[in-house]
């Protein structure tokens, strides 16, 4: 019984060493992916909740522009509040400023805006290329770790002179855990991937949405005072 | 991105751990004496079997007289209760290599468990003769049992008596008798020439043949040449006309037969593991089905 019950930890231990490196390795990368699928689960139901609360405040009119500033200026968020503070930001500063032509005003918010969503969207894109590299790379590497550990334990079979089942297959047991591990860290790496690139996407066209429609307020108030 | 990471691994431990206790769990595959050996039987192997073998010792002698199997009849019948002691030797040797086969059994239980399964009284001098020679030390022990024959002992008496059922019926000369025959002077295997090699053969005859003058595939004609080959394919004789049709053009039909056949050999596609099956064999010559 104690044997079996240590099955798994016997098989990698009577691994070649190149399977046993590629066994590490894979698994250190299963690691990170998880991790990383946790942090990003975790960023985007933040970002999403903290768009959702701004954007109630923001279009109830309950409060001034001003007021939201004050309040979410501090909050340092991730989502359309962060893009709302940085346009906010532009406005008082030219305001405060007496800048003679507001018809630059506009271009300024403008592009302050459009540097704001590309850091945010770089922000949640961010250790996504490494999800994507383990789900196609991981099964080639375990792969790698199989054909390594078959090629070893072919090698024994013809050094101890025996083709019996029972010297074949341990061997390529352990050869095939390769691949397993390379399928346990591949799999929900392109799970992770595809719904976090999905997400990306979907925050995106929201803060663009945002953009254009805050530049919009802000371009009338500009005419209105011009 | 740190409490991630520990959250990862912690995950990760947790899972190893819970594969390491349902691997355990799981138990090794079943039973290894539950296994059943299995022989792979193939068609070599059949016509091997069925075919009776050259070199066969000559059995002129008479099959050895059947004894009774143990069945009891319906009918009650009047026997007596012992028969001669040397029949009963005789018939008890028989059925002992039925519990003993040579081919080795894959498990050995099975055999240690026969052992003292035979407390059958006919075989006791049998088992003791095999003690004396396993056993050393039990050596001085059993043979004083075996000195002492004239100490009364129910047990050897029950020994000598013969404990066959005494209605038990006559059995048929074919049950008992095992011993293998010589086969039948003509006996022809189980395995079949192949469609392949039959094909072979016609292919490579229709090459060779060319047909004599007169004689195209229109015409209705036929000669069957009995040929005789050797094991590499080679004719063993000249074919021999065996059956015709009636018709001026049959002569040179079969000379042309005989020599296509001449030419051609030896038909290697013929195999020498069926050389039973094309050893004698009759050719058919049909313009018809050798020209299209």
């Amino acid at each position: 019984m104690s044997s079996s019950s240590l099955e798994l930890v016997t098989l990698f231990w009577h691994a070649h060493w190149i399977v046993k490196l590629v066994m590490v390795g894979l698994l250190v990368t299963s690691v990170w992916v998880w991790a990383i699928a946790i942090n990003k689960t975790r960023l985007f139901a933040r970002i999403r909740k903290a768009g959702d609360y701004f954007e109630q405040a923001f279009w109830s009119g309950e409060q001034s522009f001003e007021e939201l500033y004050k309040t979410f200026a501090a909050a340092n968020g991730h989502s359309t509040d962060a893009l709302f503070v940085a346009a906010w930001e532009e406005w008082k500063r030219s305001i405060e400023a007496h800048v003679r032509s507001l018809a630059g005003l506009q271009v300024r918010i403008e592009k302050k805006m459009n540097v704001t969503i590309a850091r945010e969207i770089e922000h949640m894109e961010r250790r996504l290329l490494v999800l994507a590299t383990v789900g196609s790379a991981g099964p080639f590497v375990g792969l790698f770790g199989t054909v390594a550990g078959i090629m070893s334990s072919f090698q024994s079979i013809a050094a101890s002179q025996n083709t019996s089942l029972a010297v074949v297959a341990p061997g390529i047991a352990e050869a095939l855990f390769a691949t397993a591990i390379g399928l346990v860290a591949a799999i929900p790496a392109t799970i992770f991937y595809n719904k976090f690139a999905a997400e990306v996407n979907r925050q995106a066209q929201r803060l663009e949405g945002f953009a254009d429609e805050f530049s919009a307020i802000l371009s009338r108030q500009i005419d209105e005072r011009g | 991105m740190r409490s991630d990471w520990i959250i990862s691994g912690c995950g990760h431990v947790a899972i190893f751990v819970a594969g390491l206790v349902t691997l355990a769990s799981s138990k090794p595959n079943a039973d290894v004496s539950n296994f059943v050996p299995v022989a792979v039987v193939t068609d070599t192997d059949v016509s091997r079997a069925a075919l009776g073998q050259e070199n066969a010792p000559n059995q002129s002698k008479p099959k050895p007289l059947a004894d009774k199997i143990d069945i009891p009849k319906q009918v009650e019948q009047v026997a007596p209760k012992a028969a001669p002691k040397p029949e009963i030797k005789t018939d008890a040797a028989p059925p002992k290599p039925q519990q003993k086969p040579p081919e080795q059994k894959p498990d050995p239980k099975p055999k240690a468990a026969q052992k003292p399964d035979k407390k059958d009284p006919q075989f006791k001098p049998d088992k003791i003769a095999d003690l004396l020679k396993k056993d050393e030390k039990q050596k001085p022990r059993e043979q004083k049992e075996t000195q002492q024959p004239l100490k009364y002992d129910a047990s050897e008496i029950a020994q000598l008596l013969d404990h066959r059922d005494p209605r038990r019926e006559l059995a048929s000369g074919s049950v008992l008798n095992q011993e293998a025959s010589l086969g039948a002077p003509n006996a022809a295997p189980d395995a079949q020439l192949s469609q392949s090699e039959i094909d072979a053969l016609r292919q490579r005859i229709r090459e060779c043949w060319s047909p004599p003058p007169g004689v195209d595939s229109d015409t209705n004609i036929y000669v069957e040449l009995r040929v005789l080959f050797r094991p590499d394919g080679s004719l063993a004789q000249p074919p021999v006309v065996v059956a015709g049709s009636a018709s001026p053009l049959g002569p040179a039909l079969a000379e042309s037969g005989k020599r296509a056949l001449l030419q051609c050999q030896p038909f290697t596609m013929l195999k020498p593991e069926h050389y039973a099956q094309w050893r004698d064999i009759t050719v058919n010559f049909n313009p018809r089905e050798l020209s299209n």
